[in-house]
Formats: structure tokens, C-alpha cells, sequence
């Protein structure tokens, strides 16, 4: 098993949530979004320079700061 | 007693759009989340009963996150009848919601809104079965056509309260995925054209060429287009029918006297002269509907349209980089540019944001940096008589106190702005009755909210000219409009319009013969100074009064010495065009260099080093 935050996957990449590793109000906030541990994400962008990550989750789109970003580990398929 | 029916769901499902088809109210609609910041009610009258209905702010859990989420909460909480609802594409997310909502004892129905794209993304939803899990009435909509509203109106008495006992959030999760398995299934379909585009629109290398392009297109449509219907109006309407109008009535009052000059205003040469006379009925109408007017058309129409085909969103994600060296995050962008538009409403939608910090942030770079389309239209139309290149001053300058303003801010405000957290909806055709209707909206919001201003703006500066305190305010400011902004003493009036109107205020510059140095110290300072009488109102009420305190100050300093310092250079040191230049260019340096003290913070917070103050506690808290 191997966790990578969400900022260092790739385009396109998918994966497990596994650990948010944030405040209670940030996980609250991502909770009621959808994006709890366990929820199955694919990350769409490719970060430039520390810009935000755009996430489908469910088929809809979520754009994370690259601060929270950094913060939320999935476990990728290899 | 009437009953209160709450409409409850995520942000951007429709909410508005079954509020005004239900109630016939018109309220704003757009394709992004957050759109409504504040509750409206309407009246639904169904045979005999009657219901108070309420649009609420979007949220996505009933545990609040930001202000207008709170108000949500709230709502619910006093409710008789909930509405909740859900976006028919995306059941999953939303369901969470209603899993809350049946938690609590009020009755509830469910209804799945956009059914029509929910067919056409492939997602089959089996509605009996959702009924009986639910255990709660659930119908179906397709709230822009109207589609199942009388459906939805017959179920409003057989709403019943869900029977779920409280549970965590993982049981929640848990329990809208067995739901969802159970009444849901997902068929293949092919990628369409705006789905294609929704990725070009995000990815850096095609995004922003595109968004460069976008707004590129923007501004030339609203400037190109507004130049044309200004002189259209001027030559069709002001010229042959209305001038020779007033002109009549100023020849019946004997061309002077006391009512003359508060209407008419004085003669320029003998004549009338629609824009310099400062008459209520020669500069007052021709400002609103020779000048601002035929720009605004053209700025909503483009507003509209970017808001409802969702382009918004993705100007944020792009934009989130940036903002960031700033101190607020990508969200920040939507208020700013619906600044553009008035500062009101853009004040109104900086309710979304997470923290005080930012709130407080971007209502104060907003309000001094951005200024509305009335205002841009005035500056824009008496600036450019100069030639563009000073009109280029003016938004560099801007820009450049936009950029510094807000890193000097975000770096001795204490604590962080933590980084953003957004929805980004699909792109959406916009629709042409919801646009038009919108139009029509804030057009009509426009006459009835500026007209009074403006008239009474002019009506108070001619009756304080009458009765001779421009002079005293004039000799009592001269010290600062003539010494250190080189302007005449007279323009200390302009700026004590500029309190009520900061159009008319621009207008007053005309007749004061300035030089083009002078017009743009003036327009700059005009901007940036203070707010005027409603944003003021409305800055006061988010900011508190000692936010309200602390901003001004920021305002009156900006504002200052961004006057003097184009005095001193403007023309003396550099010319126009080199000055912006040198001023966009160094603002990009700055930003470069010297941005992202919150990044800092964040980062520093994240790992678990002391911070200054949490992002939410500081001194005018």
C-alpha cells in the first residue's frame, strides 16, 4: 500500500482516500463534500506552481487549494 | 397562519429557479455555488392554504462552514415544511444532506431537480424505490421548464418527517451509499462538447490562454457595443428631442433664479450642456442614461452569461494561484469581478468565504480597487477624451494597488487563509428567459437604487453651492486638493459627492477644466477613497464598525497617497503609457517577490508549528 498526498499524484490518477490529516472543521467541510476515507477519487489536473487540485468525486468536480491539498492521502492503484 | 416551507439543498441545484417559479418572485439566478448569500421569501397560495416559501442559501451539510451556511441552519430549524433540493446528477453528494435532514422532526419532501440532464448523463434513477427508502414524498423536476412543479405543489400536505435517528458522519456516508446502490444506476453515454471544454477550461495550458481570451472578449464587447448605444441614445434621443426640451424650460424660468440653477444647472457659453451644467435634469438624466446606462446592458448581459454557463468557477481555479500571494484564494475572484458590476451585491457574495480574514480582506481590496461599471463608464467615457494612454494609468494604478495592497494586508493581518474548497459545476447552456429576466432585474435594481442618489447628489452640491459652503469646504481642504494632488480647490465638492454617487462625482470634473494630469489624480482618487453611500451601508453590516474603522483608514491612506504620488510622477517623471507599464510591471514583481505570507502560515500550521493567531481571531473580531 502506498499513500501519496493528493498534490503528488498525477493527472488522471486514481485512488482510495485514506487519511485527511487536518482540523475537525476542514474534515467536517470535506465530509458533507463527499470526501471522507474509504470514497474512490480521480485527480484531473495537473498542478502548476502550487495551484489548486481539481478532484472528480461521484462524477462531479471539486477544485482544493494546493495547502489542503497536501494534507489528503489516497491510496493509488499501482 | 400561513406556513413557512424552507428550500433546502446543495449550493447550485436550482433552488432560485423553483423559488421564483413557485412564488413568481424574481430572484438572481446563476450556474455556481453560492449564488444566494441571503434568504428571500415569497408567497405560494395553494386553494385555500397559504405558504410563505424561502429561497435559502446553498449548503451542503446542516453543520454550518460559513455565514450564509448559517443561515440555512437556522432556517431549518424554525421550519414547517422543507423542500429539499437535490441535484438528480449527482444524488450521492446531495443525498447527505438529506440524510440530516431526515435526522431531524420536520416534515419533508424530496425533490430531484434537473431530471433532463440527470437522463442525459446516463444516471437512471428508480423513483418508487428512492420513496420507499426515503420514506418521505419524492418528486421529480425540471425546475427551468416548470416540469413537475405541479406535482411537487399536490405533495406539499403529505409531507412527514423522516424517521432516521441521529448517527456520525460515517453512518451517514454509510447509509447514502447503500441508498444510491439501491435507486440508482449509472448507464455509459458519450463525452459531449462542453464536457470536453470543462477540462480544457481548467488545465493551466489551455485555461488560461482561454481565460485571457474570455475576458479579452469581455471587455471588448461591453466597451465596443456601450460606445456605440452611448452615441446612438446621444444622437437619436439627447440630441434632437430632449435637449430642445429643456431647453424650452429653461427659457420659461427666465434662463436663471434658484430653481433654474438646481435644475438646469448653469449655462455653459449661453447654453445648455447636457454633461457639464450639473442640473438634476441635464447632468443628472444624461449621467444615467447618456453615459452609465448603455454600459451597464452590455457589462450584465456578459455577467449573465459568464455566471450561467458556469465559466465562473473555472476563472477561480485558475485564477487561486494568484490570489493566493494575496491572501485570499481562488473563490475571492467571483466577488471581485461581480465588483465590476456594483459593489453592492459583490460585498453580499464575499459572504462565502470561510473566514473573517478573508472577508475582511477582499471587501476592503474590492471596494477601493474595483470600481463599478457606472463609475468605469464615467471614467472610461471622460478619461479616454485625454487619449487611452491615461486611461491605461488608471487601471494600472488600480491594479497596482490591488496587488500591493493586498500583500501589505496579508502580511500584518494575523493568522492564515486557509486554502479553498469548491464545487465546480458543469458547463450549462444558459437559458434565455432566465437571462433576460436577470437583465431586466438589475437594470430596474440600477434606476431604483442609483437614480435617487444621483439626483439628490446633484440637488444637495447645487444647494450647498447656493447657499455657499463649497466655498468654505473648499478653502477648508485646499491645504490637501491644492498642495498635494495639484487639483483645484473647487474639487473638494466632487469629493463630497463622491460619498453619495461616485459617478456624478466623476462628472463634476468635467467643468473644472482640468489637465489630463488633474483628471486622472481626480479619478483615482474618487475610486479609491471611499465607498459610496450603499456600499458603505453594506460594507458596515459584514465588517462590523470596527472592521467598518479599520477599512476606511486603509481607504483614505490608499487613496492619498496613490494621489500624490501620480502627481509627482505623472507626465513630470514618466508619460502616461510608461507609467503603466512601469506600474503593471512592477506590481507583477512585487507579487512575484514579496506574496504568500498566509501560505507560509498555512504550512507552518499544517505542521504543527505556532502560528500568529488563528486565521479567525484578530483585533476587530
Amino acid at each position: 500500500m502506498k499513500l501519496v498526498s493528493l498534490a503528488e499524484m498525477k493527472a488522471g490518477q486514481a485512488g482510495i482516500v485514506r487519511t485527511i490529516d487536518g482540523g475537525q472543521g476542514m474534515v467536517t467541510r470535506l465530509q458533507a463534500l463527499g470526501l471522507h476515507p474509504g470514497k474512490k477519487i480521480t485527480k484531473l489536473n495537473t498542478v502548476f506552481q502550487k495551484g489548486p487540485v481539481v478532484i472528480d468525486i461521484n462524477r462531479s468536480r471539486i477544485a482544493l487549494g494546493y495547502g489542503r491539498a497536501r494534507r489528503i492521502f489516497v491510496e493509488t492503484e499501482q | 397562519m400561513s406556513q413557512q416551507i424552507v428550500l433546502v439543498g446543495n449550493p447550485n441545484v436550482g433552488k432560485s429557479v423553483l423559488f421564483s417559479q413557485l412564488t413568481g418572485t424574481r430572484v438572481v439566478i446563476s450556474n455556481y455555488p453560492g449564488t444566494t448569500v441571503e434568504y428571500t421569501s415569497g408567497q405560494l397560495v395553494v386553494g385555500s392554504q397559504k405558504y410563505d416559501l424561502i429561497d435559502a442559501p446553498g449548503t451542503y451539510s446542516l453543520e454550518p462552514t460559513c455565514r450564509a451556511e448559517e443561515v440555512t441552519a437556522s432556517l431549518v430549524a424554525k421550519a414547517d415544511i422543507v423542500i429539499n433540493v437535490v441535484d438528480a446528477t449527482n444524488l450521492e453528494r446531495n443525498l447527505y444532506l438529506t440524510s440530516q435532514l431526515l435526522e431531524k422532526r420536520v416534515p419533508l419532501i424530496v425533490v430531484l431537480n434537473m431530471v433532463d440532464e440527470a437522463a442525459q448523463k446516463g444516471v437512471v434513477l428508480n423513483v418508487p424505490r428512492l420513496r420507499e427508502l426515503l420514506g418521505v414524498p419524492v418528486v421529480t423536476t425540471v425546475a427551468l421548464s416548470g416540469e413537475g412543479l405541479k406535482e411537487l405543489v399536490a405533495a406539499l400536505p403529505r409531507a412527514v418527517p423522516g424517521g432516521r435517528k441521529t448517527f456520525s458522519p460515517d453512518a451517514r456516508w454509510a447509509w447514502v451509499g447503500n441508498v444510491v446502490g439501491k435507486a440508482q444506476r449509472i448507464t455509459h453515454r458519450h463525452q459531449t462538447w462542453l464536457e470536453a471544454l470543462e477540462l480544457a477550461s481548467l488545465k493551466p495550458l489551455t485555461g488560461v490562454p482561454l481565460a485571457a481570451a474570455v475576458l479579452f472578449l469581455s471587455f471588448k464587447i461591453i466597451i465596443g457595443l456601450g460606445e456605440l448605444l452611448c452615441e446612438a441614445v446621444e444622437q437619436v434621443l439627447f440630441e434632437p428631442l430632449y435637449l430642445p426640451l429643456v431647453d424650452l424650460f429653461s427659457l420659461q424660468m427666465g434662463r436663471e433664479g434658484f430653481w433654474h440653477d438646481l435644475l438646469i444647472g448653469t449655462l455653459i457659453q449661453g447654453e445648455i450642456h447636457l454633461e457639464e451644467s450639473m442640473g438634476v435634469l441635464t447632468t443628472g438624466v444624461f449621467v444615467v442614461f447618456g453615459v452609465v446606462l448603455p454600459f451597464l446592458v452590455f457589462f450584465y448581459l456578459i455577467l449573465g452569461f459568464l455566471e450561467d454557463c458556469g465559466y465562473l468557477p473555472r476563472l477561480a481555479v485558475l485564477m487561486d494561484r494568484i490570489m493566493h500571494h494575496l491572501g485570499l484564494h481562488g473563490f475571492a475572484v467571483i466577488p471581485m469581478i461581480l465588483g465590476f458590476g456594483c459593489n453592492v451585491p459583490a460585498v453580499m457574495a464575499a459572504r462565502n468565504l470561510e473566514s473573517r480574514r478573508e472577508r475582511f480582506l477582499a471587501c476592503t481590496l474590492l471596494s477601493i480597487t474595483i470600481p463599478c461599471a457606472a463609475q468605469m463608464s464615467m471614467v472610461m467615457g471622460l478619461v479616454g477624451r485625454y487619449g487611452g494612454a491615461y486611461l491605461s494609468v488608471i487601471i494600472a494604478t488600480l491594479f497596482f494597488i490591488w496587488v500591493t495592497l493586498g500583500l501589505v494586508l496579508d502580511r500584518f493581518l494575523p493568522g492564515y487563509t486557509p486554502s479553498m474548497i469548491m464545487e465546480i459545476p458543469p458547463y450549462r447552456l444558459p437559458h434565455l428567459k432566465s437571462q433576460w429576466q436577470k437583465l431586466g432585474m438589475r437594470l430596474q435594481h440600477f434606476l431604483v437604487e442609483a437614480l435617487p442618489f444621483i439626483f439628490g447628489g446633484i440637488l444637495l452640491i447645487n444647494l450647498l453651492h447656493i447657499l455657499g459652503v463649497t466655498d468654505y469646504l473648499a478653502a477648508f481642504f485646499a491645504p490637501v486638493i491644492q498642495g498635494l494632488l495639484g487639483l483645484p480647490r473647487e474639487a473638494a465638492s466632487t469629493l463630497f459627492v463622491g460619498f453619495l454617487r461616485k459617478d456624478v462625482a466623476v462628472a463634476m470634473l468635467l467643468p473644472l477644466n482640468l489637465s489630463a494630469r488633474q483628471f486622472v489624480v481626480g479619478a483615482i482618487i474618487l475610486v479609491t477613497y471611499f465607498p459610496c453611500a450603499a456600499t458603505f451601508a453594506i460594507l458596515s453590516k459584514e465588517l462590523g464598525v470596527k472592521g467598518m474603522a479599520a477599512s476606511s483608514v486603509i481607504m483614505l491612506t490608499t487613496s492619498l497617497t496613490a494621489g500624490i504620488m501620480l502627481n509627482l510622477l505623472l507626465d513630470t517623471v514618466l508619460p502616461p503609457a510608461w507609467l503603466a507599464l512601469v506600474l503593471v510591471g512592477l506590481g507583477i514583481l512585487i507579487v512575484v517577490l514579496g506574496g504568500g505570507a498566509s501560505d507560509r502560515r498555512e504550512s507552518a500550521a499544517g505542521a504543527g508549528l505556532p502560528v500568529v493567531g488563528k486565521s479567525d481571531d484578530y483585533f476587530f473580531k
